[in-house]
């Protein structure tokens, strides 16, 4: 089923007949006609008129084949990227109309990542690494290190603050990485392929904790990725094609 | 995950903190060398700055403690002027005080203890040369304006009782007063004789006290003045008068009355005035010291720069997951630029504590001027000044910054719609496409700079030029290699070379962006080492071949160099032209000549001069012309006529013995002796202008046959006096000039030996990384059949392709800077111009060295990416 919204930002205008509308419930995020081309030389039509609402709390999965786009419309989403067409609008507010230091700040204080290869730095302990977004956001050190080990007690990792990143299994580095997304609040986490390294236990661990924590704290996550099983945790689940974004059973 | 993530990280810290100094502990060993570079040149500027600033401050401190409070010196060179002009001067309107100086420099050559009867023939020989500065004041009226020479009779320290005659010691005709320096540096005491040298006797004064107010270090004598006059052949002679003014008498009006007084060529200089002489003696020098000195700071910033290229390089995509995660690229250019500040408050620190204790043991060693003669009679002990610390801290810290900065502002443009993709390796490196305009914009810009002339005596605008041309050749590497490796690519596609030969040429011309700008060390380093050679060979070669000119004769003697009492009589002179074995004798007298107060005088040189061939004693340059009838022919040397814009066929008027004279300028010649410059003049002219002319040195021609050790031996035997004269053939003069000149550029030789380690290290900072990168491209290489040896192979032969790029162009620009450093920072530092002289075989070898070298970099950086086995324990250090 093709999937089709009206566009929330262009409210018709109230009737001094009618009685006034209620108001409507403003997205989190919602994407409008966007559509992305690849190449500079010969540009390639990626997708077209995606339309997509994204609501507090609620978690979509996105699957289709490589090189579909996935991970581009999670960019365009976390204002990473910008559309050739249409409008990403995060809280009320187009993202084209950001400033580089507006946009970082969005994802600073509103957005979490979660990624397939983790992105852990080595370097960091865990602890440190679940505090970066905090300290990005200007927190101070003490207090972003002591809300990073609630974090990752949250995922299943108390205690573990002052371990090194290279002794940590995969499902383990996801957990950390889950943490990381976490620990800030914020409004959106944004899942790119979050158990494509894992093997089937621990992705689905690590599919558990995605929803149970997202939903205990009211984040909206959408998340992409190749695997139906992921897919099936979701609130909705769409398929991406050049064609558009069409909804699919969750199931 | 690689290996080094089981190092046990940091606990507690900081995230932020952690970051950056995990870009250092990533590679520790790349970290240590750019804390080496900018510790190197730190400890050299600062060195360099504490010694000339220690013993400029000391100098100046001397300058100004013997004009004391009078505001004119009145001075007119070695020769002095008549003595009447004090009294004229004195009884000037303007002039509340004016004290008549004598002040002469003479040879030591003996000391005798009380008991000793005062004998040339008794005491002590001192075995070195021994100088003494000696003044004679007029002791009632100098006590006005500098009561700090003020003898006391007697000891200082108060051990000895004054003499019961201390009058009769303070106006004594044969008594001396000492500074404690000077005690000390002719190890003597109170009541000890020390025998003088004035011209061929001995003159024996008593030291009858000292000089309590003269300040630590200086090394000073002062006697009456008509004792001194006496004493020194000096009678109705004097050197100077220090003038006080009467109230409120303005600087115009006094200059002009007193100039109305005083004989042509006497200087009227202010406390200022002497200073700023002192000081431009030596500028060129010292800030020449310098700007050296900042070169290998700036090498330093290169490899700053290729470091922190690989670093960010290697490190984009965790810089692409911190702007993903909301740093701004604000945020993200102040993390690297302090981590580069770390490393650069590192250096810098290391440096400091380097430059101090370089600058304290050379003073120990050479003294203020590093043997370069240009503060005298003084021993200063190093003093740290807490500002020029500062300074070259922050020019550490600004070099690394520097260095770090295009790196690092290339990373915070990093694409981020990749930062999401699975691999981390994938996240794409934004293609660094070789421009041209940038790198020719900033060589024009370098060219016409150079055109420009030097501001206030310092070749400024040359100095930008070199710096231009460096960037502008390192701006240009990228595109120029990437040209030579497509051909090369090219023809080796047509030619049927081993594989790995193939895969080397074919890497070499996909190489990323950020290789080539990683030749940017490779092409600073050889630059500098090609620079640095040829100018020091054209200038060694310029000199070899200009002792080679004002050397003609067999034998040069000379009296007590560097005294004012030293000269050779008339019977001397005769004795010397009837000694057999000598076929002609040439006689020289050397004077000065002021001509402007801020400058140091100009050097007179009397000789005999044929002026219908002046070339056959003068290293002339261009064409002489012949003076026109009534025209005394003077021959300014090329300092003196850049300095004082002289011109071949010109006529200036000079104050020569005491009168103005029209003189016709009828050559230039080339001199390397003294940068503030020397007029040659013929000395029969030279003595009907001043008539007691003394003569210090003599050029002996010998007869067919004989030999020069037989005519010295001769000498010895016959010559009254011979012991006070020094007699040398003129190799051995060419060969001490030629080792005083290596050791003047041996500094050169330490940033040439810098340039290479840099060099090297930017070759080998570049292939580990790269290597690293390409361990899979390796393994699929394996998998094909390739061996390990044919890899290692192909790892040099890339290593060769890249340091003989590097080597070609920062040959080219270092052939360009060198161009510049003879053709015009020279001239416009020291005044002198040189010819060029490449030394081909030694440029030659060192490319060949550097490329030999980089290939065994190269394989030796790669050698981990290329192990059986070993990926586990792979590291991105070297």
């Amino acid at each position: 089923m093709r999937h089709r919204r009206a566009r929330s930002a262009t409210l018709p205008v109230p009737s001094p007949i009618l009685p006034a509308p209620a108001p409507p419930v403003t997205a989190l995020l919602e994407l409008v006609r966007v559509g992305k081309r690849v190449g500079h030389s010969r540009p390639r039509r990626l997708f077209t008129a995606i339309d997509l609402r994204v609501d507090a709390g609620s978690l979509l999965a996105i699957v289709g084949e490589s090189g579909c786009g996935k991970s581009t419309l999670l960019n365009l989403m976390a204002g990473l990227d910008r559309p050739d067409e249409g409008q990403v609008v995060f809280g009320g507010e187009d993202l084209a109309g950001l400033g580089e230091a507006q946009a970082a700040r969005l994802r600073r204080e509103r957005i979490g990542f979660v990624f397939q290869a983790f992105h852990l730095l080595p370097h960091l302990t865990l602890r440190q690494n679940v505090a970066l977004p905090l300290r990005l956001a200007g927190s101070p050190s003490r207090a972003a290190l002591a809300r990073a080990d609630e974090s990752l007690a949250e995922v299943g990792l108390p205690g573990r603050g002052d371990e090194a990143v290279a002794v940590l299994s995969g499902g383990e580095s996801q957990r950390v990485a889950l943490a990381r997304a976490l620990v800030h609040r914020p409004a959106l986490v944004l899942a790119d392929e979050p158990t494509g390294n894992l093997d089937p236990e621990s992705a689905a661990g690590v599919l558990a904790l995605l929803r149970e924590r997202t939903r205990e704290h009211g984040v909206a996550c959408v998340m992409v990725t190749h695997s139906t099983t992921a897919a099936a945790i979701a609130d909705r689940a769409f398929r991406l094609g050049h064609d558009g974004l069409t909804e699919v059973a969750a199931t | 995950m690689s290996a080094r993530g089981a190092r046990s990280p940091r606990v507690g810290a900081d995230p932020l903190a952690a970051f950056i100094l995990s870009g250092l502990r990533a590679a520790p060993g790349r970290a240590l060398a750019v804390v080496l570079a900018i510790a190197i040149g730190v400890g050299m500027g600062l060195g360099i700055y504490l010694i000339n600033r220690t013993a400029l401050d000391e100098f100046s401190g001397a300058v100004q403690f013997l004009i004391g409070e009078a505001d004119y010196e009145l001075h007119a060179g070695r020769d002095g002027f008549d003595e009447s002009a004090w009294a004229r001067v004195a009884r000037l309107p303007e002039v509340a005080a004016a004290a008549p100086v004598v002040d002469v420099t003479a040879r030591v050559e003996r000391k005798a203890r009380p008991a000793g009867a005062a004998d040339a023939s008794q005491g002590e020989a001192y075995p070195e040369r021994r100088m003494l500065r000696v003044l004679g004041i007029d002791l009632f009226r100098l006590a006005r304006l500098n009561t700090r020479l003020i003898p006391m009779a007697g000891s200082a320290s108060g051990a000895a009782e004054p003499s019961r005659d201390s009058l009769a010691d303070l106006l004594g005709a044969d008594t001396v007063f000492l500074s404690a320096a000077a005690l000390v540096e002719l190890d003597a005491q109170v009541g000890d004789r020390l025998g003088l040298r004035v011209g061929d006797s001995l003159r024996w004064l008593r030291i009858a006290g000292t000089l309590p107010g003269v300040p630590a270090g200086q090394r000073l004598a002062v006697m009456d003045i008509a004792a001194a006059q006496w004493q020194f052949d000096r009678l109705g002679v004097l050197h100077r008068i220090d003038v006080k003014l009467a109230q409120g008498v303005d600087d115009a009006r006094a200059r002009r009355a007193i100039a109305a007084v005083v004989p042509a060529g006497v200087d009227i200089a202010t406390a200022q005035d002497a200073e700023r002489r002192t000081s431009n003696l030596s500028v060129a020098y010292r800030v020449n010291l310098n700007v050296l000195a900042l070169v290998a700071l700036f090498t330093g910033g290169f490899l700053v720069y290729s470091t922190q290229s690989l670093s960010v390089h290697r490190r984009r995509s965790q810089l692409a997951l911190l702007r993903t995660l909301g740093a701004t690229r604000a945020m993200t250019v102040s993390l690297l630029l302090a981590e580069a500040g770390v490393l650069g408050v590192a250096g810098s620190l290391l440096g400091a504590m380097l430059g101090v204790a370089a600058a304290a043991a050379a003073i120990a060693r050479f003294g203020g001027d590093l043997g370069g003669g240009f503060f005298p009679g003084i021993a200063p002990e190093l003093s740290v000044d807490p500002a020029g610390l500062v300074l070259f801290c922050l020019l550490g810290v600004a070099a690394a910054l520097a260095g770090a900065l295009l790196p690092v502002l290339a990373a915070a443009r990093v694409p981020l719609a990749g930062a999401l993709r699975a691999q981390p390796q994938d996240v794409a490196e934004r293609a660094i496409r070789p421009r041209l305009v940038p790198g020719l914009a900033l060589l024009a810009t370098a060219g016409l700079l150079c055109l420009l002339p030097a501001r206030d005596g310092l070749p400024l605008a040359g100095y930008a030029s070199v710096l231009l041309l460096l960037l502008g050749g390192v701006a240009l590497t990228p595109a120029i290699g990437r040209a030579v490796f497509i051909r090369l690519d090219r023809i080796g596609d047509r030619l049927d070379a081993p594989a790995w030969m193939g895969l080397a040429v074919a890497r070499a011309s996909a190489s990323s962006g950020m290789t080539r700008l990683a030749l940017a060390s490779v092409v600073a380093s050889f630059a500098v080492m090609v620079a640095m050679g040829i100018m020091v060979s054209s200038f060694r070669d310029s000199v070899d071949r200009w002792l080679v000119t004002v050397l003609p004769a067999d034998l040069y003697l000379r009296t007590a160099a560097g005294s004012d009492t030293g000269w050779l009589t008339s019977d001397e002179l005769e004795a010397l032209r009837s000694t057999p074995g000598i076929a002609r004798v040439e006689p020289l007298a050397v004077g000065t000549l002021p001509l402007d107060a801020r400058r140091p005088a100009v050097a007179l040189v009397a000789r005999p001069i044929d002026a219908t061939d002046p070339g056959a004693r003068l290293p002339l340059i261009g064409q002489a012309r012949p003076a026109p009838p009534g025209l005394l022919p003077v021959y300014p040397s090329e300092p003196m006529a850049r300095i004082y814009r002289m011109e071949v066929g010109e006529r200036r008027t000079l104050a020569l013995g005491g009168q103005s004279v029209e003189v016709f300028v009828a050559a230039i010649w080339r001199d390397y002796a003294r940068h503030y410059g020397a007029l040659a003049i013929d000395l029969e002219d030279y003595r009907r202008l001043v008539p007691g002319v003394r003569v210090s040195d003599a050029a002996l021609w010998l007869a067919p046959g004989a030999s020069a050790s037989g005519v010295v031996e001769r000498l010895s035997r016959d010559l009254p006096g011979f012991s006070r004269i020094e007699v040398t053939e003129p190799g051995i003069i060419r060969e001490q000039s030629l080792r005083i000149f290596d050791r003047s550029f041996a500094i050169t030789y330490l940033l040439e030996a810098v340039a290479v380690i840099i060099g090297l290290l930017g070759v080998a900072a570049t292939f580990s990384a790269e290597a690293l990168a390409r361990r899979r491209e390796f393994g699929v290489q394996r998998a094909l059949g390739m061996t390990r040896g044919a890899i290692a192979s192909q790892l040099a032969l890339e290593g060769v392709l890249f340091a003989a790029v590097g080597a070609a162009v920062g040959g080219a620009v270092g052939g360009a800077i060198s161009l510049l450093l003879v053709e015009v920072i020279n001239p416009q530092s020291f005044h002198w111009s040189m010819d060029l002289a490449v030394p081909w075989a030694l440029l030659v070898s060192l490319a060949g060295a550097l490329v030999v070298l980089s290939a065994g970099t190269a394989v030796l950086a790669g050698r981990a990416a290329i192990a059986p086995g070993t990926v586990g324990a792979l590291r991105e250090d070297w």
